[in-house]
Formats: C-alpha cells, structure tokens, sequence
C-alpha cells in the first residue's frame, strides 16, 4: 500500500509564505480562505518573536491538513463527505455531497478546515480562476463513483481543506507547496516504502506528529527545530543559538546516509518524491495549469 | 363540552397569542430566506466559531423535549397517579419541541437542499447519524403516544370502556419504548459533543448524564410553564397538587444537575495540568464567562424559589422559577458550545482564517485594503481567539423557531384535548 505522508523541517522555514500563497493560487482559494497557513511560534503577532532581546526566540510552523490515520473528521462526517482515501491515506473532501453541518471543523483538533461561509469572493481584479483548472474526481474506485474532490470554483456552503492537492498527486504531480517552497523544509512521498526520503526523514530527523496524544495519527510529520542534532537551549546573554547550523545541518547528513531534507540539490538526484504507484496508471483527468 | 368552555374563556388571549406567536415566526421565515439568499455570512459564526446559536438552540429544544416525554412517559411506565393528568401535556409539548429541534438543523446547514444526503449516504461512525435517526423515532413516537392518550381518552368519553382500555394499555406498553427513546435522544445529542477530542470542555463522560439531567429540568420548567399559563387563560384544569409535585421534583433535578456540574468542575480543578483547567477558566473567565455566572445564578434563584414553602404555593412564583430554568438550561447551552471554540488547540498567530473577506487579503499588519466590508479588523482575514455574537438574523431565526413552538403548543392546546381527563368517578 501506498501511504501519502509530508514532512517539514521547521529549521529550514523561514516563514515566508510561499507555501500559503502557491496552496491559494494552486486550489484558487477565495478570500479569508487559507488551506495551508504559516503559523509564527514566539510572540503573539505573526512574525515577532517571543522573549526580550537578546534573548528572543521565533520559528514558524506551516499547518495544513494532517491527514490523520484516525480522523475525527472523517468519522463524524454523517454523509461519508470526507473520508479518507484507500489507496494512499488521503483525506479528501466531496464537495457534492458535503451539507455544510460543520460538524468535521468542531471534530478537527487542527483547526484546519475552512468553509465557504458566503458566495466565493476574489481580489477585485483577479475575476477569473487560477491555479489548477478543470475539477478532477477521485481516481481510486474504492471512495466510489462521482467524488469531485477537486473544483477550482467550490459553491457556498461546503467545507473545504488542504488535499495535499490531489489534482496533482494523481497526475504524478507533488503538491504545490512541495514545489514553490524555497528552503526545501517540505518533503513528500510514501511513508510505507522505507526506502522513500520521506520515510528516511521522519525516521531520522526525530520527526514529530502534531498533538500526539491525541492519537489522530497524522500522515503529516514536523521537524521541531530544538530537536535537531547538537542543539542547546540559548542561555546566558549570548544570542540564541537553538537552529542547527550549515556545519550540523551536514554532519547530520552524513550520519543519515547523505540526504537531509531539501539539502542535497535536486540536480544531484535524490528528488523528487516518489509518485504514487497506484493511482498514477489509473488516472485519467488532464494536467495542472 | 370543556373544549367549549375552554374557547368561551379564551378567546382574546388565545387569539392575540396566536397573532403575536405569527408575527415572531414571519420575522423568523423572512430572516431564514435572506439566510438561504446569502448564505451562512449574514450570521457571526466563522471558521474559529463554526457553531453557535442554531446548535445552542437544537440542543435546548432537545432537551426540553426529552425531559416533556420523560415525565409523560415515566408516569405510566412507573404508575405514578399524579402526573397522568398532564401526561398528554408534557407529550404535546415533546412532540412540538422535538419538531422544531430537527427543524432548527436546517437554518445550521450551509447546503440545505442536500439535507437528504443524510438519508442516502449514512455514515454510521457519526453521532449525528445517530441522532437524526433517534430524533426521528422520537418524533413518531411522541405523536403516536399522544394520539394513544388521547384516543384513549375519547374513548372513555364516549362509555366505550373496553376500547378505553384498550388503548390505555397499548399506551402504557407503548411508554415503555417511549422512556429509553427519550433518555437516548439527549444522551445521543449530548454525544455530538462529548466524543470530540478536539473539543476539551466537550469531552467528558459526564456530558451525557448533565444533559439528561438538564433536559429534565428545562422539560419539567417548560411543563410547569405551560401549566400555569394554560390553567388561567385556557381554563385547563390542572389540580395545582399537580404543579406542587412537578416543583418539587424540578427542585430535586436542579440540585442532581448542579452536582453533576461542580463534579465535572472539581475533576478539571484539582489535577492542576493546564489542560484540564483552561478550558474551565475560559468557561468562567473568557469573554464569554458570564453566561457560566449568569446559568448559576439563575438555578440556585430558581431552586431557592422552589424549596421556599411561602414562594412555591404561588403560581406566579413558580412560573418565574420556570422562566429561570429554561433560560438558565438555554445559558448551559451556549456556555458549552461557544466558549469551546474561543481557543483552539493549535493557537499560533496569525490564528484561524475566518473563511470570509474583509477587506483586503494581507498576512501583515500592513496592507492595502480594497474591499471594505463589514469589518471589525479591516483587511485581516484571520483570528487567533475566536470570537461570536449572534447576528440579529441568528437572533430572529432562533426566536422564530421558539415561537413556532410555541404556537404549536398554544393550537395544540386550544384544538386538541390535552387537559386533565374528566374524573374518574364521573366517567364510571
């Protein structure tokens, strides 16, 4: 089997929204709709850090959908709406048969669910669709027939959601946020195939999944800055030093048999994540924008 | 011959109810269109708020209704004499609350003419699967049970004594089913919440019985409510012996309900752990912490009002205590449900996207605002402690559906015989 999982190495995000803003345009998100957002850990504006200076502490946090393995959201879903996709994990949404209950945003503990509270607005300016055109339906025939998992221009009243854009992902394509993000923080592939950058990463870069405790088993996996090798706490009143540096950053990928998440240039051949076997051949819906 | 009666006393309080019960429903069915014109905009809920009063409400209604067919059934699961009289009553007023419980779901839906997705493709993991199912049991059941009763007491009006009991005793069997129906439909509703783990002022195995033991309170506040209301303008009858022994037990749910309450407090309280205690802090102490002090307040006046021997003889006075309780069974409502979105469990700035512009689109706090609508922070579109308050869209949609209720009570009342049958002594 296939599972579908995403890793971000929090040392490398440098939060500048790049993610964010290629999720909107890929998905054609409308105004105050945000799939994927970048949340700042420090102080209590984005972009400001925690602490007095010198000794300030700031990191980001992208949070999108973390298609969980146990997902409240799908088990509360009363018409099968949401529900998680067979062949690789996926959580997606049908936004024909959604209802609009919202009980799916009262059972995230993510909080990454967003609806459609009025008629979809746009920057005035902006009056035509961007991103992926054409709708695109589930390719694995287990979900059943007719799931428009995808729209460009989804109606009022639905709850929509981060889909690690399936759109693409059937067409072999990694999710866009994969592909616009600058520092390479973002990893994708098959978390059942050890030998995946992936499944290597969250294996050795101390990977953590985002509220643990609560058992909801995400698919999606963080790199927490502080945990990265040879890292101390700041103390005292030299600057904080709780990022792992160039020098670390390569010993550690040494030590985890050369590849770090993003490090090594695509050029020299470790990416791009693996697409996904199953569902690439049965594929049938037409390429992104 | 007391139907008769009954409309000679009543009529101009009958009638200027009805009017002013038509004019809150029309105003309610003209905010539902704009609601179904521009969609769930028009009201304050957003991505961080994604529930509010509609919910609140649908769970109130619930309650009151599941505490009505408690009392009407369990007075004849367990032969308790004294409430028959006002076992078609409470059963008239489960049936029209539990009507306008599953109707006020549609308001809470963004797709509305996809309701029946709901029978089509089930999924029998979700609680509200569950409860559309029990609520809709519940409806037949409650009306078949007040048909029963009725029929029954046709029946005997007429002399014909062997379909009398006939049909009492199809009702009493039938009670049997009724009773559980009843427990399970808010122990179901209260399941919507209290299995969400995502929620920690939800998630606790005390929801179910708080609920059970409020919807009591509000049923038998409603149930007295009523009484009082019916007995001196519609003439119904009702001994007030009667609304004594319905007080007293009303008194005794109160203090079940304020146990359960302060044992749920003092197992968050005492562990200290911040996730216990947060959550309870925001109750009390969030923006939204007076709805807590206000519920609290309003049951110990209602139970003071109650066990005081000189107040509770007087019908105003239990009428008050009745207000009081619905409201304060209302007020444990909307304390539960919005207070549990305010904070996230993910709680970083910028926050929640609200889900709607308002204004321009930046991420921050510099931006060009293009659009500006309605804002409270123009050109922001996100919210990292969620914030509510009904829209007065929310408000006549929720005080339609209330005095759709109640008119269905009032019609109910004036048209159907749900009074007190004639005595015993004079049918035999």
């Amino acid at each position: 089997m296939t599972k579908l999982g995403m890793l971000i190495d929090l040392s490398r995000c440098t939060g500048c929204q790049s993610c964010a803003v290629g999720c909107k345009v890929e998905n054609n998100e409308p105004l105050g709709i945000w799939w994927n957002r970048v949340l700042t850990i420090g102080g209590d504006e984005i972009d400001t850090p925690s602490g007095t200076f010198p000794e300030v502490q700031m990191h980001y946090m992208p949070l999108n959908c973390q298609h969980c393995e146990n997902a409240p959201c799908v088990k509360v879903c009363p018409v099968v709406a949401t529900y998680k996709r067979e062949s690789d994990g996926l959580v997606l949404i049908d936004y024909d048969r959604c209802i609009g209950c919202r009980y799916c945003m009262a059972a995230c503990p993510y909080g990454v669910r967003t609806f459609n509270w009025g008629t979809p607005e746009y920057s005035p300016g902006i009056d035509f669709p961007v991103g992926h055109q054409g709708d695109h339906f589930d390719v694995d025939p287990s979900s059943g027939p007719n799931r428009r998992v995808y729209m460009p221009d989804r109606p009022r009243g639905v709850v929509e959601k981060c889909s690690y854009c399936v759109q693409r992902v059937d067409n072999g394509i990694e999710p866009f946020c994969i592909q616009v993000c600058p520092t390479g923080a973002r990893i994708f592939g098959d978390l059942d195939d050890p030998t995946s950058i992936v499944s290597t990463s969250v294996r050795n870069g101390q990977a953590q999944q985002l509220l643990p405790e609560l058992g909801t088993n995400p698919q999606q996996y963080f790199i927490p800055p502080y945990t990265q090798k040879g890292v101390v706490p700041a103390t005292g009143n030299s600057a904080p030093s709780n990022l792992a540096s160039s020098a670390e950053m390569i010993e550690l990928a040494e030590e985890v048999g050369g590849y770090i998440p993003g490090f090594t240039p695509p050029a020299e051949g470790i990416v791009p994540p693996p697409p996904p076997p199953d569902v690439t051949k049965k594929n049938s819906e037409g390429g992104s924008a | 011959m007391q139907s008769t009666i009954l409309r000679d006393r009543s009529h101009f309080p009958f009638y200027s109810l009805v009017a002013v019960l038509l004019v809150v429903v029309i105003i309610g069915a003209y905010a539902l269109l704009l609601e179904f014109q521009n969609g769930l905009v028009i009201t304050d809920m957003r991505n961080a708020v994604s529930w509010g009063l509609y919910i609140s409400l649908f769970a109130w209604l619930v309650g009151i209704s599941a505490g009505g067919l408690i009392v009407s059934s369990a007075s004849a699961v367990f032969r308790i004499k004294q409430w028959q009289p006002i076992a078609k009553l409470a059963n008239l007023i489960a049936s029209c609350a539990i009507a306008m419980a599953a109707f006020s779901i549609i308001p809470d839906l963004g797709m509305p003419s996809r309701i029946l997705n709901l029978f089509f493709y089930p999924n029998l993991d979700s609680p509200l699967i569950w409860d559309v199912t029990i609520i809709t049991s519940y409806l037949f059941i409650s009306l078949f049970e007040l048909w029963l009763l009725i029929s029954a007491d046709n029946a005997r009006k007429k002399g014909n004594e062997s379909k009398y009991l006939d049909r009492e005793r199809i009702a009493r069997g039938f009670a049997f089913v009724a009773l559980p129906v009843a427990v399970l439909t808010h122990s179901v509703t209260a399941w919507i919440f209290g299995l969400q783990i995502s929620r920690p002022l939800w998630n606790t195995a005390l929801l179910a019985p708080l609920f059970i033991a409020s919807a009591i309170v509000s049923g038998l506040a409603l149930v007295i409510f009523v009484t009082v209301i019916a007995n001196r303008y519609a003439n119904l009858g009702v001994d007030k012996t009667v609304i004594s022994g319905l007080a007293r037990l009303l008194s005794v749910t109160i203090m079940v309900d304020l146990f359960l309450l302060a044992s749920e407090y003092i197992t968050s309280v005492w562990p200290a752990t911040p996730a216990e205690v947060s959550p309870l802090l925001v109750e009390f102490f969030g923006p939204y912490g007076w709805l807590a002090w206000v519920q609290w307040i309003f049951a110990i006046s209602a139970f003071a009002i109650l066990v005081v021997p000189k107040w509770s003889r007087s019908s105003l006075a239990l009428f008050g205590a009745s207000v009081l309780l619905l409201m304060e069974v209302f007020f444990y409502r909307l304390e539960l449900i919005i207070p549990a979105f305010v904070n996230p469990l993910v709680q970083y700035p910028p926050g929640t996207s609200i889900g709607t512009t308002t204004g321009g689109e930046i991420l921050s706090g510099i931006g060009v605002t293009t659009v500006p609508v309605n804002a409270s922070a123009p050109g922001f579109s996100f919210e990292l402690a969620g914030s509510y308050f009904p829209t007065w869209v929310e408000w006549s949609i929720a005080f339609g559906i209330i005095a759709m209720a109640a008119l269905l009570i009032t019609l109910g009342i004036h048209y159907l015989p749900v009074g007190p049958s004639e005595k015993q002594t004079n049918s035999v």
